[in-house]
Order: structure tokens, then sequence, then C-alpha cells
């Protein structure tokens, strides 16, 4: 059940219909029936997995909270968590490298493993609860199912934002029934995300799977640098746009996500780009990786070592490749050239066109990352980055249109550099808001991929 | 997010606790915005689709746009004869039949042919042509509806699920419409689909959208040059001259053989289509028939118009099976209309012949014009030269 089909909004319409209708105290056992209907509609074997985590980080909380052995408790909580991450999404690249440091086809060790959906962010999210509890920051939940909801809320459930458990929490046990506020927002978000998938990444995943799904006979420089142009684009929309729907949602249920992106192509260093990207995943390893390794307190050479590390695991949890871990590698030395040369500091000014250099290198720079995050081997992603270093010659591969949505996009993100238009919306007379909606909807109509693309962060 | 409510301490209180009234209020906007974000949509698809601007630039080649272009032609039809056929049919008739020909043959009766047949079209398509082209039922004298064998057999297509109907008779759609178009399809789901595209015509138009701005001036120019020439080339035009003679179709293993010299395609298409044995009469055929023709008959109910159903010559080899066409067929049931005239089932059966095809279905130039020549003179033999009967 993708968002963006027919029978995800029927779902979505009972639920929320039942939601609101229902008695006041079945609705946590509601949502979180139409969480795991939402869950097992993918496929059902998945659902046992998830109830295990949920049961085994729900007692570690209390047994944390109540007992002395408040580190075994932690220990087994994270062993749990990272042992089913490491054996469901890691064993076979693990084995397939083992393999081939024995020299045996790298298939000898494999496992028909099938990755169930959605389980880095939901593992994430179980870390950083059991982790604040440890902390103190955070008072263990004692209803199993209103634990059990905060894992498994749908519209967060398969690919985030990773939402901590104060922010969630704060939402379940102070509920207000969303205000005309939040009504417009949430449905100006569901919209727009469904805009920005349907509309723009499915269109450019079509350009980008066409170049990366045969890189070597796709020669040129123009050829090279819209194929990456077009994923950069398709993975941006694409998981903003989902972004965008499960905040929406969540919003229209009552329950308030933070902002998981914030116009990243217009970031002036890497380091700002990763304050406008993925925010969720950005501040979650900063606040149970970064942090813990030391951040930036022990020196320099400490520093470069944990944005390193920090960045190389977050490469790796997208995926169990060795490009992933490459593209992480990639971020991770560009931070650390940026604090080197002391392009790191917190920008607190708004931007401005002075910064159109800096924000074009940028994304230059974040292109030549997703090439590895993209391409299906360490070759093809050699082979497009040296034809991205020829001159451009032949044909750009993207249709005026798509270029014309594209810039159309960007001027929005412009102004809501500066001006923050989802308050604006917010702040709109209904009818305001409904003509916006409807113009978003519009857009989908036209310009909508006749295919069912899955979303890019849920192989994740 | 107002301010205050990030700032409350979590408590581990009953969760959810807010008065039902406020939630079905809340509910209540909710759905109030959906509905009237929906309605805002229907009316930005309404004025580009609905008021008929962007149909004129409709790809004149696209299924919807070659409907229109026949359409648009048998509107500005002038005929200059007293009586005036329009035949219906799909792409098997506008291969198949010359209006010019059929025209030439029955000119001394004064009767004039219009070929209002639009490939890839089924009944349900031909309905709204007809509705259409003749909004105050007064313009023909006679309607020709082609059949495919007057038993109603069915094959392996169910007519009535054609769901790429749609895309032929989109521009006809009107709101008044929508009910009786999607409830002529059986699967619930099918209806719902059909019930978006008709309601949202953009879903249905946005790939030719698309093509339209790749390059906007080339279409206008395009279109302007199919219109200037569509009227004289759906007249005149002759037929294809490619035949299929010494293809022969061994019966006994359902096989057909084929000479040098024809395409890899046309004989993948033959090979494809001879699977006669496992047509049977379900009542499916039967229905979808008496639902689209039998709306179109019962349109002229009252008027001065007559029918004629003919079964066309449907494949190069006549087809040695043969399915019954009980007394409950539609072509029976039709004949007992005093409007209906039912022509001999056998009538063209000599022209099922590989020398008279070009492919697996339809008629090349000599098929057409022998074809074509013997429908006018059938027809003027039925209704002789006065105007059939008020």
């Amino acid at each position: 059940m993708l968002f963006f089909t027919v029978s995800y909004f029927v779902f979505f319409f009972c639920t929320i219909t039942c939601f609101y209708l229902a008695p006041v105290k079945v609705r946590v056992p509601l949502l979180l029936a139409a969480s795991y209907f939402f869950y097992m509609s993918w496929n059902w074997k998945f659902a046992p997995l998830l109830l295990t985590l949920t049961t085994i980080d729900y007692l570690a909380a209390i047994w944390i909270e109540q007992s002395h052995h408040r580190k075994w408790a932690l220990a087994v909580s994270l062993a749990s968590n990272l042992g089913f991450l490491a054996v469901f999404k890691y064993y076979n690249f693990a084995a397939s490298n083992v393999a081939a440091l024995l020299g045996l086809p790298h298939q000898r060790f494999y496992f028909d493993i099938v990755l169930p959906l959605g389980i880095s962010f939901h593992t994430f999210q179980s870390i950083s609860y059991v982790v604040d509890v440890y902390r103190g920051q955070q008072k263990a939940i004692r209803k199993p199912l209103d634990y059990a909801l905060y894992i498994a809320f749908f519209p967060q459930l398969v690919a985030g934002p990773i939402v901590r458990a104060r922010d969630f929490f704060r939402d379940l046990y102070d509920w207000h029934a969303p205000s005309s506020e939040d009504i417009k927002r949430g449905g100006f978000l569901v919209a727009l995300g469904l805009a920005k998938k349907v509309a723009l990444a499915d269109n450019f995943a079509l350009v980008s799977d066409r170049y990366f799904g045969s890189v070597a006979t796709q020669a040129g420089g123009a050829a090279a640098w819209g194929g990456v142009f077009a994923f950069a684009m398709q993975i941006f929309f694409d998981f903003s746009g989902y972004t965008d729907m499960a905040i929406g949602f969540a919003r229209l249920l009552g329950f308030h996500f933070p902002v998981n992106f914030r116009q990243p192509y217009l970031a002036v260093s890497i380091t700002d780009f990763w304050r406008r990207w993925h925010i969720s995943l950005s501040s979650w390893l900063r606040d149970y990786l970064y942090i813990p390794l030391g951040g930036n307190r022990h020196g320099k050479l400490q520093t470069y070592r944990n944005l390193m590390i920090t960045m190389l695991l977050g490469g790796l949890w997208h995926g169990a490749n060795w490009n992933f871990v490459i593209w992480g590698g990639y971020h991770g030395l560009l931070l650390s050239m940026e604090r080197l040369l002391g392009q790191a500091r917190h920008r607190d000014r708004t931007w401005t066109f002075f910064d159109v250099p800096r924000a074009i290198v940028t994304f230059v720079l974040v292109c030549v990352g997703w090439v590895f995050f993209r391409a299906s081997s360490v070759h093809d992603a050699a082979l497009v980055i040296g034809r991205m270093a020829q001159i451009p010659r032949g044909q750009w591969p993207i249709e005026p249109a798509l270029m014309m949505l594209t810039a159309a996009g960007l001027i929005v993100a412009l102004v809501e550099e500066r001006v923050p238009l989802l308050e604006a919306v917010e702040r709109a007379p209904g009818w305001v808001a409904a003509g916006c909606l409807g113009m978003l909807l519009f857009v989908v109509e036209l310009f909508a991929v006749d295919a069912n693309i899955p979303f890019v962060y849920f192989q994740f | 997010m107002p301010a205050e409510a990030l700032s409350r301490e979590v408590s581990t209180s009953e969760p959810i606790r807010r008065s039902s009234a406020a939630d079905r209020q809340a509910l209540g906007k909710i759905l109030l915005l959906g509905f009237s974000s929906l309605f805002v949509l229907f009316l930005l698809d309404a004025a580009l689709f609905r008021t008929g601007f962007y149909v004129q630039y409709l790809e004149p080649f696209s299924s919807a746009g070659n409907f229109e272009a026949i359409l648009a032609a048998g509107q500005q039809q002038q005929f200059t004869k007293p009586h005036h056929v329009l035949v219906l049919g799909d792409s098997q008739v506008s291969e198949g039949f010359s209006p010019k020909i059929a025209d030439a043959a029955a000119a001394p009766s004064g009767w004039q042919f219009f070929n209002a047949a639009v490939g890839g079209s089924s009944m349900r398509c031909w309905y709204y042509m007809v509705r259409d082209l003749d909004p105050d039922r007064t313009r023909f004298d006679v309607i020709v509806l082609p059949l495919r064998g007057y038993a109603d057999v069915d094959d392996e297509v169910i007519r009535a699920d054609r769901d790429i109907d749609v895309h032929w008779v989109i521009a006809r759609l009107g709101l008044a419409d929508i009910p009786a178009f999607v409830l002529s399809f059986r699967a619930p789901l099918e209806r719902l689909e059909m019930f978006r595209e008709s309601l949202f015509k953009g879903l249905v138009y946005r790939r030719d959208l698309r093509e339209l701005l790749r390059d906007p001036a080339q279409r206008m120019q395009h279109v302007k040059d199919c219109r200037a020439a569509c009227a004289d080339s759906f007249y005149g035009y002759p037929g294809r001259t490619e035949n299929l003679k010494g293809v022969w179709m061994d019966w006994t293993t359902d096989t057909v053989h084929f000479p040098e010299g024809i395409s890899p395609q046309i004989q993948a298409e033959m090979k494809l289509h001879v699977h006669f044995r496992d047509w049977s009469v379900r009542g499916l055929e039967r229905a979808y028939r008496q639902a689209w023709l039998g709306r179109i008959i019962e349109r002229y109910q009252g008027t001065r118009t007559k029918f004629v159903l003919i079964s066309l010559p449907y494949h190069p080899f006549p087809i040695p099976f043969s399915w019954p066409a009980g007394p409950d067929s539609f072509a029976a049931q039709a004949s007992r209309n005093s409007r209906v005239t039912v022509l001999d089932e056998h009538l063209f059966n000599d022209l099922e012949r590989p020398e008279f095809f070009f492919d697996v279905f339809h008629m090349n130039q000599t098929g057409r014009a022998l074809f074509s020549n013997r429908l006018a003179r059938a027809l003027t033999q039925q209704f002789g030269a006065g105007r059939s009967s008020q």
C-alpha cells in the first residue's frame, strides 16, 4: 500500500473516520491495528519481527528504569536491535566479502533473506527510545500498546521520519484534535508530497533509471550529467515527498512530526547540506553516534575520525553495499575538509543570492556523491564520474516540461528560504488552502507517470 | 504547531482523552478540505479539458485525436445526395470500406455514404460517435452496424470490460454520461477507475499533454496540416495494396503456412489469431451488443432512420466452425424491430480470401473495392431510390 495509491487513500479515509468517531479509549488500539494492517499489507511475515523487537525494547526500557543492571538491559536491547538489523540487512554483504577474501564464489555463504520493510527506520527509532530512557531523558512507557504504536505508527513506519519518543508521546499524552491550521498544513503537506513523488520524482526516475540501467552504452558528458541530475532530483523529490506525506498524514491525526528536509539543494556547504537533508537521520547520527564517540570535544584529529566513522556508518545504514560505504566516506571526507578549512560554522544568516556560487559548488559535490549512491557497482560509478569530467556533449535527456517544473520548484524553495510558505498556508482562509491543494492535485493529475514506482527509501 | 505544545512535560496519564465533539468537528474540517480541494481540481480539469480548448490540439493520430478528427469530418460533411448512409465500425471497416467507391456505386439511386469507422474503437465508442454526429437524429437515412457474425460469440476479449475505450471517447463524455458509461463496466475496481478517468479527464489526456509540451509549435503545425488534409484523405483513401496470396491454413492442426515475402510481424499476428476452437457463446457478447447497439437503435426510436446489420468479412480464410445464431441472439432479436434490416450473414463470405486481405483482419485495396461496391448495391437494392419509409 504505497502512499500515493488509491488503496492507501481509501485505507487512510477509513482509518481517520474511525479514529475520530471512535470512543476515546479505543483510539490507540485502533491506530495500532490500522498500523499493523498497513504493515502486513506489504508482507504479513514481517509482523512477528516487528512485534518481537517492540516487546524486547518495551521490557528493556522498564528494566532500565527499575533495575540496578541498567547497562545489561541497554546491552540486551542494543544487541537485539542491531543483531536483527545485522542478520537481515548485512549478513549477505558480510558473507560475500568473506567468501571473496577466501577466494570462494561470492554467493557461497548466502542465505535467501528478505529485508523486512522499514527495519532500518524502526530499529533506529527503538534505539533512540531505549538510549533516552537509559540517559534519563525519557520515562519508560508502561502501556505496551502505547509503545507499540510509537514503533508501528503507520505514517512513519516504513521510511521515517525517525521520530523521537518525547515528540511522539508528547502528542499522544496531550492529544488535541487538530486545529484548522493543523488541518490546512497537514492537507497541504499530503498534496505537496504527492506532487513531489508522482509528478516529479517518478518522471526523473524514468530518466535516471534509463541512464544508470545501461551506463556502459550511454557515452557522453551530457547524458552522464543528465542521468545524475535526474537522480539527484528523483531522490530528493521522492524522499522529501514521502516524508511530507508522512508528516501531513500524522498531523491530520493530531501528531506533530519534525521537519525532515529544508531546501537541501540550496545548501552552501556539505555541513549545511546535512543540516537540511534527512534531518531526522542526521540528528539521530549526531545524538546517538557522533556525540557518544566524542564529537568535536577531543581535538581536531578525533573530530575528523568521529566524522568519518559517523558518515561511514550512515552510508552503511542506507544499504549493505560498498557503494553506500564509499558514499558515506565521501561525505565524511568533505565534512572533515570543511572543518579543516573553517567552512563548517553554523550559518545564522538568511540565504542570499551571493550564496549562489557556493550553493552550485555544493550541489555539484552532492551530485558526485549520488553517483555512488545510485550506480549498481563501483565500476559503473567510476565510469559515470569519468564521463562527468568530460566536456558535456550530446543531447540533454530531460524533457523541457520537467525542467520547467523543477525550475518552479527551485523558485518555491528560494521563496521558502525567506518566507515560511507553510505558515502562510496555515494562516490562509480555507478556500485559499483548498485552492492550493486543488492546484497541487492538478499537477499530480497531469504529470503523474502511469506506473507505480516505489519510494526509493523503502529499500533501506 | 503551537509553541506551548512543544514545551509541555511528558506525562504518562491516559492517552487521547479530548471531547468527541471537537474531534468530530476536526474530522468534518478534514473532509471539507479534502472534498473542496477535489472540487478545485475538478474545476481546473474542466477548464482545460471540458471546454473544447484542449481537444483542438490533440495529436491527430492518437485514439481520441483520430476519433475526434473523424467526428469533425462527419459533422462538416456536406451531403449532396438525398439519401445518407452512416457506416460505423472499427479498423476492419475503416480499411475495408470506401465511401468513395460506395458513392459511385450508389450514385444513380441518390445514396451517399459517410464512413465513421475508427481504428481500435468498439461498439461502446460507436454510440458516442453517432450521438454527436447526429444530435438531432435527422441526418441519416440508414446506419450500418457491422458485426463479426450474427452468433454472439465470445472470444478471449470481454468487450464490456474494455477499459481502454475511454481513450477513444474521452472528449465526448459529459458529466451526464458518467453514470451510464461507468456502469457499463462490470468489475467494481474497473468502475472506480472509469469514474476517476471520466470525471478527471486529465488522467486520460496527460500522456498527450506531455507529448504536446515537448514541442508545442510542432504539434500545432501537425494538427493544422492534418486538419487541412483529413477530410479528403478519409474519403479518398484507396486502401493497402499488399495481400496474403499464397497463405493457407491447415484447419486440422490450426496451423498457418506462409509463402516467401510475408513479413514476420504479419506472420506472428496471424499465428496469434487462429484459436477459433476456444470461442463459445457465453452470453457476454450478446449482452454487450444489446447494451450498445441496442442503445444506438433505441436512440432513433420514432425517427425515419433505419438500421442495417451486416456480417463483415472477418478473416482471410472462412472459419470452418460455426456457432448457432439462436432466436435470442442480438441479430435475431433486432430483426424483429421493423426499423432494422439484417442482411444475409453469408453475403460477404466469398471475400474471406487471402488475396483480399493485407493482414489477419484487414481487407486490402481489392477487398475494399469489392466490399464497398457490394454493400452499396445491397443497400440500394434493399431501400431503393426513394427515402426509407417515415
